[in-house]
């Protein structure tokens, strides 16, 4: 591996112990087995038949739900899918409020990308998909009239102005006619535009909530008909919780939810998978009333055993037990660490052993003994390589969790004042 | 299946039924402690011993299926759903449910509209036999629509979304073909529908309209509910439609469901004209009424259901603009139109102490009630569903004898409703495969 690209993943681990958009692989452990059937049995398999799947995702906080997702994007990009990771929050992108669902998929749009070099994703977005899309075109085709008889023979999907909106974004583009490409886009993007512009684009619709599942809709079928095998959508639910404030807000989340997974049942989402991950399903589908009743039959397993073609992928059941689960990531975490300093780190396998046995013994319960662990031992190995040969005793491991278990909570807390306040 | 009288209490544990009243709605259970209680019956749940024999004399239905809709449907299957295309394929043990609903089809195609209520808790299978209604519909010569409620986007306090959504969904078969609502309209142009207030100026509009102009389209999003006043009416553009047409707004007020009755009725009347038999709306989550939280919306809701049921009871009352329903301030008109050929369906949820549940359960003459499913149909479902899943996943086969066992099993969760039954089976086919796969251990499964 690359040693800048190590040494950006070390301090992204370093910091705040939250996966990074590159090189996950790197120091994915005991995710094989589920990322395997998710690539065979549906991104290889049932979605080239133009099918559709929806998965809950469950795993405790910092139990690597966003590093699975991240996992899910670099495989779908293999396949040829464009995948939009979107985090939910109560208040950007709450999902009783499917128009800013729907704003932040289109924001978050991603044609298939090299996840492997030391990039963040930037040529994110609905507008960076037609462009690539155009740019196909225009390089295998300059013939306008062939290029019109294209798009008159393009599918429409289920909503004709969005279809509307994008062929006008394509055709502009190809025009160079910027300022039409940028209209176009911003209303793809949700935001508002002229009365003009949307005259000369033929969209009769506003994309609010009465509207918002038919754009996701078509979204989706649009994707497909450009080329893409489909589109892999991933909902991280916030750390925090449940990203829904209110009794009532939840039961329209849910009702949202209910919805979406019906539509994956049926076929009009061509080559469509759904991730949504939460910390705890309970707190998802816990209640009383037909909202959740409806979505309870539909997402509960009628098994405990963990098995990854279910509806419900469980995090915490990986097939391995949480102290070899973290020795392996230790291993991986010395291995990126000696690319990342070039240097050599001896003698660290047995107190990254006790760290990790001191982790799950005394942190199990707590929130994230996972990304406690990620974060302790970097801090760790930056010990070991400043002093070589330094041992870490049971009291050295407790007092070390114990100090980043203080710094990740300050951290945690400035955030969501950021955020919420 | 035997022994089924026992059931479990989630507090009281187990007991056994000694009486029931209210049509079975209630049930008095004696518990293992002595305790005698009444309960209502969807409180506990029924113990069942099932005899995997049964397997043996099982009929699977589906004889020739290819790859992507077995696939199709187990990934469906998986989320307790049955993939809408292939409905006919996976109904078991609806003998009497569908005999009903064959009635009610061949009445319609009498020219005898009416309107009937399915009933059943969440997962009894309520949509599936909606669209199980749905394709035979269709093969009956018949227009139909199936739409789904829903709070935030097909509210029925919004009568215009849902005249859109039956739009979207709108389908009939001519010489072999599907056709959708822009097929019935350019057909109907043959037709006289002067005195139709909506239909009389739009066909006349259609008359005239140049299928290629860039007019037409816009006529055409307009004509199908969506929103068009920003480029149609103000703007002066080359799709602009022009001057003054004569044809009442499709308007989008809540009070407006007058109007949208008057269109549906007249579609049914169209379908007859052109040699249709009439039209099948399906609604499904038509509980959906009851859901809305502002008082003045649920009133309009109600008004707009019961509106419709009246509508499809062909009610004389209602031929003129009647002061007892809410109309239209603009431009009212009878909530029927000439004699209408409409049988509609909805599917609810029963929510017993709901205002909106209560009216429209009152209005509709018709209730199909759905029952758990019996032991045979439980074993061709089964039966069935293993056939599909080795269609899907060529070269596993899972031993009879393993099968037996886990239609045993699985049986025992039918009375969670055929959802849950339907997706522990596949969910155990799944374990099963993975685990010849080696993709799972074999303890797992064996757990």
């Amino acid at each position: 591996m690359d040693r800048e690209l190590a040494r950006a993943i070390i301090n992204k681990l370093g910091s705040t112990g939250t996966p990074p958009e590159f090189g996950i692989e790197a120091f994915t452990v005991g995710l094989d087995r589920l990322l395997q059937v998710v690539e065979d049995e549906y991104l290889n398999g049932i979605l080239k038949y133009n099918l559709s799947s929806f998965k809950l995702v469950t795993g405790n906080y910092g139990g690597g739900k966003t590093h699975f997702l991240y996992a899910v994007r670099n495989r779908a990009f293999k396949h040829n899918y464009c995948v939009a990771y979107v985090s939910l929050s109560p208040t950007e992108c709450p999902f009783d409020k499917l128009e800013l669902v729907y704003k932040m998929v289109a924001l978050n749009l991603t044609a298939p990308q090299d996840t492997s070099r030391l990039a963040t994703l930037t040529d994110k977005g609905i507008d960076a998909v037609i462009r690539q899309w155009a740019a196909n075109w225009r390089s295998k085709e300059d013939n306008p009239e062939r290029l019109q008889d294209y798009l008159l023979q393009l599918p429409v999907p289920d909503s004709t102005s969005f279809f509307n909106a994008v062929k006008g974004a394509f055709s502009a583009l190809l025009a160079e006619d910027i300022d039409g490409f940028t209209e176009a886009v911003q209303w793809l993007k949700g935001e508002e535009i002229s009365r003009e512009a949307r005259a000369r684009f033929k969209i009769s619709e506003r994309i609010d909530k009465s509207t918002a599942f038919r754009m996701l809709r078509s979204l989706i079928q649009w994707v497909h008909t450009i080329g893409f095998r489909g589109v892999v959508l991933l909902f991280d639910e916030a750390e925090r919780g449940v990203s829904i404030s209110s009794s009532r807000d939840r039961r329209r989340a849910l009702d949202n939810l209910r919805q979406l997974v019906d539509e994956c049942g049926n076929s009009r989402l061509p080559g469509a998978m759904f991730f949504y991950a939460v910390p705890d399903e309970n707190l998802l589908l816990e209640g009383s009333g037909p909202v959740y009743e409806a979505l309870k039959q539909r997402l509960r397993s009628g098994f405990s055993e963990a098995n990854p073609v279910g509806v419900r992928i469980n995090l915490e059941e990986l097939g391995i037990e949480p102290v070899p689960f973290l020795e392996e990531l230790g291993k991986r975490l010395v291995d990126l660490f000696e690319t990342a300093y070039g240097t050599k780190i001896n003698g660290v396998e047995r107190s990254l052993k006790l760290l990790a046995e001191t982790a799950v013994k005394g942190f199990v319960l707590d929130v994230s003994y996972r990304r406690l662990f990620v974060v302790a031992a970097v801090e760790f190995l930056h010990q070991a390589r400043a002093n070589p040969g330094m041992v870490l005793t049971e009291r050295d491991a407790e007092k070390l969790l114990r100090v980043t278990t203080q710094r990740l909570d300050r951290s945690e807390q400035e955030k969501v004042e950021r955020e919420e306040f | 299946m035997k022994s089924s009288k026992l059931v479990s209490h989630p507090v009281f544990g187990e007991g056994e039924i000694v009486d029931s009243r209210w049509q079975g709605s209630e049930l008095l259970v004696r518990f293992q402690t002595g305790l005698r209680l009444w309960l209502p019956r969807n409180r506990v749940r029924f113990l069942f011993e099932f005899d995997g024999d049964l397997l043996e004399s099982a009929t699977a239905s589906v004889a020739a299926i290819d790859r992507v809709s077995a696939c199709r449907m187990i990934e469906a299957f998986r989320l307790g759903i049955v993939p809408h295309q292939d409905v006919e394929h996976f109904t078991f043990g609806r003998e009497q449910e569908v005999k009903v609903v064959e009635d009610a089809l061949r009445n319609l195609a009498r020219n005898r509209s009416d309107v009937y209520m399915l009933e059943g808790e969440y997962g009894s299978g309520k949509t599936h036999l909606l669209e199980y209604c749905l394709h035979r519909a269709l093969q009956e010569g018949m227009a139909a629509s199936l739409i789904q409620f829903d709070p935030v986007e097909v509210s029925p306090h919004r009568p215009k979304r849902v005249y859109r959504e039956l739009v979207r969904n709108f389908r009939y078969i001519k010489d072999g073909m599907e056709q959708g609502y822009r097929d019935l309209l350019r057909a109907a142009t043959q037709l006289n529908f002067h005195d139709h207030i909506f239909f009389g100026p739009v066909l006349n509009k259609l008359r005239r309209l140049d299928a290629g102009s860039p007019e037409s389209e816009v006529f055409w999003q307009w004509i199908e509910g969506e929103s068009t006043k920003e480029y149609a009416v103000e703007m002066p553009t080359a799709s602009r439609v022009r001057g003054a047409q004569g044809i009442p707004a499709l308007y989008d007020f809540s009070t407006a469901a007058d109007f949208y009755c008057h269109i549906i009725t007249g579609i049914s009347c169209i379908a007859r004209e052109l040699g249709l038999k009439g039209l099948v709306l399906l609604i499904d989550e038509a509980e959906t009424v009851t859901r809305l939280w502002d008082v003045v919306y649920l009133t309009k809701s109600v008004n707009f259901m019961d509106g419709l049921v009246r509508c499809a009871q062909n009610d004389p009352e209602l031929k003129v603009v009647n002061e007892r329903l809410i109309h239209n301030q603009v431009r009212p008109v009878p909530y029927i139109y000439r004699d209408p050929a409409l049988l509609i369906i909805f599917a609810t949820t029963p929510t017993p102490g709901e205002y909106g549940y209560i009216r429209l359960t009152n209005a509709v003459r018709h209730r199909i009630a759905l029952t758990p499913l019996e032991d045979q149909a439980l074993a061709d479902a089964f039966a069935t569903m293993v056939r599909i899943y080795e269609r899907a996943y060529p070269g596993f086969k899972l031993p009879i004898e393993e099968q037996k066992h886990l239609l045993s099993r699985a049986a025992r969760q039918s009375s969670n409703g055929v959802r849950a039954f339907i997706k522990f089976c596949v969910e155990a086919l799944d374990i099963a495969r993975l685990q010849q796969q080696g993709v799972l251990p074999q303890l797992v499964a064996n757990r």
